[in-house]
């Protein structure tokens, strides 16, 4: 009984050396992904999308993620209601700046964008439609108990942010 | 809750849900950075129009690293996905991958197959 246990042991023992041994060595970070570029006939960049908000900007990432690439936040995040599983970027929500696939393109680290060396396209929309979108965004709008009342965005220096 | 680090940043409002759409295209004074401006009111046109000159090159299994580490635990991700990768990912991608896998896993069979001989050498 003691020589079959001390066999079975020897054996895991074998086995574990070995994944660990594949693991560090071999099994690196580098996997295969279904991420591949849009990239210009002309000069070979590629293209990447710069999301601005209330333009329909998840619709063309899902678009691009029918087709394999990945733009915006399937950069930085998983997102199966898209259809992006595999980012290549890096994004730690604690440290990161917050919906970091919102920020301008000259505002990114350059060693984490995705702008490196791409022609970028961005979308842009008639500012009133954008900040009436805006306002009845169901994450980032209006909470109160009047949203018929134009008061309501009577901020300070409103107007100058969402032009 | 811990802030971010650029919650002082006037950018930051509501998730940057309020920054200028100058802001995206534009550095300092009409520096432009944006290659190609769509307008939503004729997206698909447009959208069409700049897609002319733009074409897939490489495969769907082009190899990218995997990078995100959402929860910080870096190591388990490595490890988990490390594991996966040997078990299913193997005959999943050799099927999926041919050009991929005639790059990649030679390395790895090669290897794994010299392990397991000293393995059993060993015994």
């Amino acid at each position: 009984m003691g020589k079959i246990i001390n066999s079975i042991l020897n054996h895991c023992l074998g086995l574990s050396v070995f994944y660990l041994t594949y693991t560090i060595f071999v099994g690196n970070n580098v996997i295969p992904s279904p991420a591949r570029r849009l990239r210009s006939s002309a000069t070979g960049r590629k293209l990447e999308y710069v999301h601005t908000t209330h333009i329909g900007g998840e619709i063309m990432e899902r678009i691009a993620a029918d087709e394999g690439v990945h733009w915006g936040s399937c950069h930085f995040l998983k997102r199966d209601d898209i259809g992006c599983k595999r980012p290549d970027f890096h994004y730690d929500d604690k440290n990161s700046p917050h919906n970091i696939w919102h920020l301008p393109p000259k505002k990114f680290i350059s060693e984490n964008s995705p702008y490196q060396d791409a022609d970028l396209f961005t979308i842009v929309r008639d500012p009133y439609a954008r900040i009436v979108s805006e306002f009845y965004c169901p994450f980032h709008g209006y909470t109160g108990n009047s949203p018929h009342d134009g008061n309501v965005l009577k901020i300070p220096g409103f107007n100058r942010r969402c032009t | 809750m811990a802030e971010h680090p650029d919650s002082n940043e006037p950018l930051v409002l509501s998730g940057r849900h309020f920054i200028s759409q100058y802001e995206y295209v534009y550095v300092g004074f009409g520096n432009r950075v944006i290659d190609h401006v769509l307008h939503f009111e004729d997206l698909p046109y447009e959208f069409d129009a700049m897609t002319k000159g733009y074409a897939f090159i490489g495969t769907k299994c082009d190899v990218i690293p995997f990078l995100n580490v959402v929860d910080g635990d870096s190591f388990y991700k490595s490890v988990a996905f490390s594991s996966g990768h040997l078990i299913l990912g193997l005959p999943f991608n050799l099927i999926s991958c041919p050009r991929l896998n005639r790059r990649i896993y030679w390395k790895r069979i090669v290897f794994m197959t010299l392990l397991i001989e000293t393995y059993l050498h060993l015994q």
